[in-house]
This record gives structure tokens, C-alpha cells and sequence, in this order.
């Protein structure tokens, strides 16, 4: 498993108690891991499959730690995706190298008992020692409902306690009541056999229903108000002309703000780079062990590292939408577009969320029942412009989209990140409709999507998850791509210039001789040999194509100088604007990371849909820098 | 070879070996185990299969 | 005396129902009914959706739904007077 295990010691694993924390989507669930975890968590995979595990740990006052597992938020256990099966199986310990939780902490929205209570009464069934935790109370009082916890409780059958996961009010003594229920397991000592789950008729179904009516019409004394405000400011949101202004307008902001508010921040790494590159190489002399420090580490990590404060914007932004609910609504505006060519309605809100990166997006297409569906979703949606490309476009809008004003405080360069990602969208839904009309024909999928109520952002939330972000975004540069770059850096310095020759050095190594092989395959396209060898492993990943380019260019920068420039001022002397343009259509377009194909090729069980994901992209990516490029050379560009 | 050319050449392969490792770790393995399984060679293959990590690992922060 | 039947893709924004019967594929109605479109529960049409008027967004059982009207087809319901 890819969890850090050496948080615990390795005797103490086999006795501390694990609970795992299981309940409907937007009940608040992981405002309430964070809140008993302190966010200290770790995310990783089920062993064998491609399902996302979260487990994190927390210590309780008299030293003992517990580990607690977030399963993923499922209306039901009846296992129609992977999803509802992983956390079903692992409830009922049939996942091997995974123990079976000692306590099941069920969450429930108390604002939405009428249908969370199903799959509260579904994790009943299965025998584990549970504990309720009935979160958002806050908000149901404030809309006047009033709840006996002790009658809830006792139709039950086990406690039920109050929370506010957001602040964390009634985290502690529901973390009391449950480790006496985990120690009174131990003690009992029984492993309850791995009970066999059928899924349910719609007959139980609604029988079960029935069940939750009866119990809440003992332990509700009135149920919470539904919310007008809410519904209000949907109206406006959802209205077809003035919704569609709005998600403009946010968008606009974002996209703006990426590159304002990104500015001061990236021009403190970009000066801290440069002056730690040029302090090693005051520090000796000449010799590969200076070049391999400037040109290669410090050149090309340093230039990705730039985008950092870039990619933390972006996803704070996307954390903001989801946690307050808009992305439901956005995903509703858009859903007539997104029908229309076939693309299954719930994977509207993961494909946005992969603008972070394809992959949750591929793994959230577990929620699609329908194979076809499934499949097409998976392979449109690297297409949705990842993240890794943010420093890709970046780069040569800074270097060649001057920044004028366009109206108001919206600029030119902000613009042209958002018609960029547009394209992205808009690649998708295109090639969604092709797949749909020719190779994976298929019925319309359903939407069927919950609309949750507005909410303020939990900032603690937000927090955890663009620390987790950076954390990540850091180590990938400090490991992958530092790593691509070190190798990349020896490929382009050796073998070494013969004497006299003519050529600037980088001509003679491998990773010349490579790039000037490809060339001919790629001038076409307005591309060089250079960017020919930074494509090689830009294929692998995605923001490597920056470090590349940073790394080829300063070996090959004769002066001092050279080396301490920018990479957009370079490309800026160096390419016509023709080029830039191509390139970023390739961008939009190109298959560029392993791990997407990987997954993908898990995802679908064969080689051959990867293969083909491969193919078709960069078949695309062709064709659209090709015409691209020719468009802008006739325009005079 | 001089001195920096040695600490170098040191550092690359380190990188060389990690790439490597990675490599192996995400994509051989499973491969191979794959193999191993279409072999009979059942319990070889579960060794290896335990060891292997799905291709993403946290990469890129799968959420 | 035969009543033409009603269902929940053919109302209005603003129409209130009591949920007759859920149908449709196994798969479909057991989503339905786990998302909470039981039998004797009111739907209220919320909102309906820009372009088309598809999708529509249902209140039931305390949770608001969006839904396609084709999917609402499989709820058959009468019509509350308000």
C-alpha cells in the first residue's frame, strides 16, 4: 500500500484501532476527517485497483493513536460502480491487505435525514460497530428543526452524536464515545464473519425508505426548513441569460486572477533562482559539475518551480467553487451542451475538477454504470486542459501576448488563458461527439445529480487541500521532474563538441543528434529541433517541456549572461509568434503524460485503449498545429 | 575525469537509477507479473504484484 | 373514467406532485429511488435548466435533484392542487 506507515510504529499497528468514516456525498464527511485528522492524511490506492484511499491518524490524549479511513461518498452500498463496491468491501474486510474497520463513524447531513438516513440503515445492516455523526447541526437548528438525538439513537440501535464538522464543534466527545465502542470490540474480541452482501430489489428499497420514515417520524419533532435563500440565488444563477453571464464572469475572474495576482509571487522565485544560480557558479570553477548545477537543476526545476504560485490560484479556485456548491450549478447550465454530444452528465463535475490533473477525472468515471459511456469519458479527458499545463501556457503567453488592458481590470494575457482552457473544453466535448457518434455509440447517460445546498467555504478545507497541493506539486518538481531534467542535462552536454567545430555544442550530443532527427517530422509544425528535444520527455510529463526548453537553451547560451535571462525573454528572441501559437495548440491537444495512459490502461484492463488514447491525440495535435501554424505564417505572424 | 566531472556523473546516475526504479515500480512490474501469472508461476508473481504501485502513487495529486 | 397519467419530465417549474410510482430499468429506478423518488413522497419542480428547459431540478425528500426530463419520465405522479 502506498500509505506512509512510519507515522506508527510497526507493533502498535497491529493493536491501534481504525475507524472509517462513511456517509452520502456533501454531508460534510471530509470537513469532518479534517477536523478529527488535523489534515494530517495521506492519499493513496487500494491495492490492485485505482480507487482513491484517504487515511489519515490522530492521537488521542492519552497517546493512542487511531487511524481513520475516508471512504469515498456513495448514496448506497449496492455496488452498481467500483466506488460503492470498494467501500463496501472494505466494510466488510473482504479487501486483502486491508483490515477491517473496528468502528464505522457514519455521517449524516441533518438538514437531509429523509434521505441520508438510507444508507445510515444500509451500514447498519452489516453488523460492524457503528456511531452517528449527525453534522451540520448548526444549520438545522438555524432552520428550526428539532431532533431527539436519545429517540434517534435508541431506533438506531447505537449512538448518535451532534456536530459541526466545519469548526469542529462535537468532534471530541463523538471521538470519546467511539473509541470506548472500538475498545469494547477489542474486548468482545469476535471478528463477525465476512458477511455476504446482495444488493438490494427496488422493493427493499423502498422498504428500507419506509423504515427511515418511521424512525424519523419518532425522532423529528420538525424537520429543517428548506432554504429559500438558497433557492433565490439559484434562480439568478441558473437563469439562462443571467447564470451564463455569471459562470463567464467567474471564470474571467479566475483566469484573471491567475496571472495578476500570480505576478509579485512568481517574480520572487524567478529572482531567488536566479541569484542561486548564479551564487553556485561563483562558487567554481567551470566543469560539468557547475554546468549540470546551473544549466540543469537550478535552470530547469527553478523554471517550473515559478508556477507554483499559479497552479496554487487555480486550485484554489476550483476548491472554492466545489466547496461552496456552484460546480453543481455550473454542471447543470452546462448539461444540455454536455448531453448533446454524450457525455455523461455526473462526469461533468470530476472532468472540471481534472483541471487539476486527468487523472481523478478517469477515476471518477467509476461513477458511470455504462461501459461505453465509461470509456468515452476516460478518453476525452486529458483533453480537459491538466494543470501541469498551466506552466506550459504560461510560459509563452508571458513571452508573447504583450499584457494590454482589454476592458476594465480584464487583460489580454488572462483572455488568453481562458480561450485556451475553452479549447480544451471545446476539444472535448468534440471529440465526446465523435467517439459517441462512431466508435462507442451509445444510449444518452442519465444525469440524476444532487444540486447541495449553498455553502460558506470551509477555509480550513481549502487550507488542507492547497497545502496538500503545493506538498505535491513540490515533490513531483524536487523527484520527476528534477530527475528527467539531470538525465536530459547529460544527454544534451555529451558527447562533447570536436575541436573547431562550427556548430554551438549542443548539436554535437545525443540529445542534439535526436532533436535534429525529429526535426524534419516537426518543422512543419513551426517546431525546431530544440523543441524537438524538449518533447521527448515532455511526453512523459507534461511540465518537463518548460525545464527541457530552460535546460537546452542555457547549455547552449555561449555568455554568462545567457544563463541568468528568463526563459520567456529567450523563446521571446527566439521564436515567431507563429511558433508559439502552434505550440500552444499542441499543448491543448498532445497526449503528454505517462501516468494518464497508465492509468488509463488500468482503468480499462488492455493495452489497447491507452494505445489508442496515445494515437488519436497526437494525430490531433498534428493536424491542429499543422493547420495552426500555416494559418499564422499566412496571416504574417 | 576531473573532480566535478566525477560528482556529476554520480549525480546522474543516481537520477538514471530513480527514473529507473520508478519505471519499473509502475509499469514493468505489473507486466511482469502479468506474465508470470499467464506462466503458473502463481506465487512469483504475487511477490511482485505486492511490490508494484499503480502509475499515479501521488504523482500528481490525485485527489 | 381513465386519467391520462402524468409524469414528473411533463411538469412546470413551480408544479407540486405526489410520486405515484417509480419505474423504469432496474438500474435507473433503484438510482431513483436511493436519490429519494419513493412512492408517496411530494416533488416540487424547482428550476429548469437554460437552452431547452432540460435538465429540471426537483425537490424531494428535502434534497434538491437535477435531473433529465427523459429520466423524470420514469416518475409517474399526480398533480397537487396548490
Amino acid at each position: 500500500m502506498s500509505v506512509n506507515e512510519s507515522a506508527l510504529p510497526l507493533n502498535e499497528q497491529a493493536r491501534s484501532p481504525r475507524f472509517a468514516l462513511a456517509g452520502n456525498p456533501n454531508c460534510g464527511k471530509t470537513a469532518l476527517f479534517n477536523a478529527i485528522t488535523g489534515g494530517r492524511q495521506k492519499v493513496g490506492n487500494y491495492p490492485g485497483v485505482t480507487v482513491e484511499r484517504k487515511e489519515g491518524f490522530f492521537t488521542r490524549p492519552d497517546g493512542e493513536q487511531v487511524r481513520i479511513l475516508d471512504l469515498p461518498g456513495t448514496y448506497s452500498l449496492d455496488a452498481k460502480t467500483p466506488d460503492e463496491e470498494i467501500s463496501r468491501d472494505v466494510l466488510l474486510g473482504k479487501i486483502s491487505d486491508e483490515e477491517q474497520p473496528d468502528v464505522i463513524l457514519a455521517v449524516a447531513d441533518a438538514t437531509s435525514l429523509e434521505r441520508n438516513l438510507g444508507l445510515i440503515l444500509e451500514l447498519r445492516a452489516l453488523g460492524r460497530p457503528m456511531i452517528l455523526a449527525l453534522n451540520m447541526m448548526d444549520l438545522a437548528r438555524a432552520r428550526g428543526a428539532v431532533i431527539d438525538l436519545e429517540v434517534l439513537g435508541r431506533e438506531l440501535g447505537f449512538p448518535v452524536f451532534p456536530t459541526v464538522a466545519v469548526n469542529g464543534d462535537g468532534v471530541e466527545p463523538l471521538l470519546a464515545q467511539a473509541m470506548q465502542i472500538a475498545h469494547a470490540a477489542k474486548l468482545s474480541a469476535e471478528k463477525s464473519p465476512a458477511a455476504d452482501w446482495k444488493n438490494s430489489t427496488p422493493n427493499e428499497v423502498r422498504d428500507r425508505f419506509a423504515t427511515v420514515d418511521a424512525i424519523l417520524a419518532k425522532a423529528v419533532k420538525r424537520s429543517a426548513r428548506p432554504l429559500i435563500w438558497s433557492e433565490k440565488v439559484d434562480r439568478i444563477v441558473v437563469h439562462p441569460v443571467w447564470g451564463s453571464i455569471i459562470l463567464l464572469f467567474i471564470l474571467g475572474v479566475i483566469f484573471q486572477a491567475i496571472f495578476s495576482w500570480a505576478a509579485l509571487p512568481q517574480e520572487w522565485i524567478e529572482k531567488g533562482v536566479g541569484a542561486l544560480g548564479k551564487s553556485v557558479a561563483g562558487l567554481m570553477s567551470v566543469g560539468p559539475l557547475r554546468s549540470l548545477l546551473t544549466d540543469g537543476v537550478i535552470a530547469g526545476v527553478g523554471s517550473v518551480l515559478v508556477f507554483l504560485p499559479q497552479i496554487l490560484l487555480l486550485f484554489f479556485f476550483i476548491l472554492l467553487l466545489e466547496d461552496t456548491g456552484y460546480m453543481a450549478r455550473a454542471a447543470f447550465l452546462m448539461d444540455r451542451v454536455m448531453g448533446k454530444v454524450g457525455l455523461h452528465g455526473r462526469a461533468f463535475i470530476p472532468l472540471l475538477s481534472s483541471f487539476a490533473c486527468a487523472i481523478p477525472g478517469i477515476m471518477a468515471t467509476r461513477t458511470i454504470e455504462n461501459r461505453r459511456d465509461r470509456l468515452t469519458t476516460i478518453l476525452v479527458a486529458p483533453l480537459m486542459t491538466p494543470s501541469a499545463t498551466l506552466p506550459n501556457y504560461s510560459l509563452l503567453i508571458a513571452a508573447f501576448i504583450p499584457n494590454t488592458a482589454v476592458f476594465g481590470p480584464v487583460r489580454l494575457q488572462g483572455l488568453v488563458m481562458l480561450g485556451l482552457y475553452a479549447g480544451g473544453v471545446a476539444a472535448t466535448l468534440g471529440m465526446a461527439w465523435v467517439f459517441k457518434r462512431t466508435l462507442l455509440k451509445g444510449v444518452k447517460p442519465p444525469l440524476l445529480m444532487e444540486l447541495p445546498t449553498y455553502k460558506v467555504p470551509s477555509w480550513r478545507n481549502i487550507f488542507f487541500g492547497l497545502r496538500d497541493r503545493c506538498w505535491i506539486f513540490i515533490r513531483r518538481a524536487g523527484t520527476v521532474i528534477l530527475a528527467i531534467t539531470i538525465i536530459l542535462w547529460f544527454v544534451a552536454s555529451y558527447p562533447k563538441a570536436p575541436e573547431g567545430a562550427l556548430l554551438p555544442p549542443i548539436d554535437y550530443s545525443y540529445a542534439g543528434r535526436i532533436g535534429h532527427a525529429i526535426e524534419p517530422l516537426i518543422r512543419p509544425l513551426g517546431f525546431d529541433w530544440r523543441i524537438g528535444i524538449a518533447f521527448v520527455p515532455g511526453m512523459a510529463a507534461r511540465e518537463v517541456m518548460v525545464s527541457a526548453l530552460a535546460t537546452v537553451y542555457a547549455i547552449e547560451g555561449k555568455d554568462e549572461e545567457a544563463t541568468g535571462r528568463a526563459l520567456s525573454e529567450v523563446l521571446k528572441s527566439q521564436w515567431s509568434v507563429a511558433t508559439a501559437v502552434s505550440l500552444l495548440v499542441w499543448y491543448i491537444l498532445a497526449c503528454q503524460c505517462l501516468s494518464t495512459l497508465a492509468v488509463t490502461r488500468r482503468e480499462t484492463n488492455s493495452w489497447r485503449w491507452p494505445l489508442f488514447m496515445f494515437s488519436y491525440m497526437t494525430a490531433l495535435a498534428y493536424v491542429g498545429s499543422f493547420i495552426t501554424y500555416r494559418l499564422c505564417v499566412w496571416a504574417g505572424l | 575525469m576531473s573532480e566535478q566531472g566525477m560528482i556529476a556523473g554520480f549525480i546522474v546516475a543516481v537520477a538514471t537509477g530513480f527514473l529507473a526504479k520508478r519505471f519499473y515500480r509502475s509499469y514493468g512490474a505489473p507486466i511482469l507479473a502479468d506474465f508470470l501469472l499467464k506462466r503458473g508461476k502463481v506465487s512469483a508473481a504475487m511477490k511482485i504484484r505486492g511490490k508494484a504501485k499503480p502509475a499515479c502513487g501521488g504523482d500528481c495529486g490525485c485527489d | 373514467m381513465t386519467v391520462d397519467k402524468l409524469y414528473l419530465g411533463g411538469m412546470k417549474k413551480g408544479d407540486r406532485a405526489l410520486i405515484v410510482a417509480t419505474g423504469g430499468p432496474i438500474e435507473i429506478r433503484r438510482r431513483l429511488l436511493e436519490m429519494g423518488f419513493l412512492e408517496g413522497s411530494v416533488v416540487e419542480v424547482i428550476h429548469e435548466a437554460p437552452f431547452g428547459k432540460d435538465p429540471i431540478a426537483v425537490r424531494v425528500r428535502g434534497t434538491l435533484l437535477a435531473l433529465r426530463r427523459n429520466e423524470a419520465n420514469y416518475i409517474e405522479v399526480h398533480l397537487e392542487v396548490a
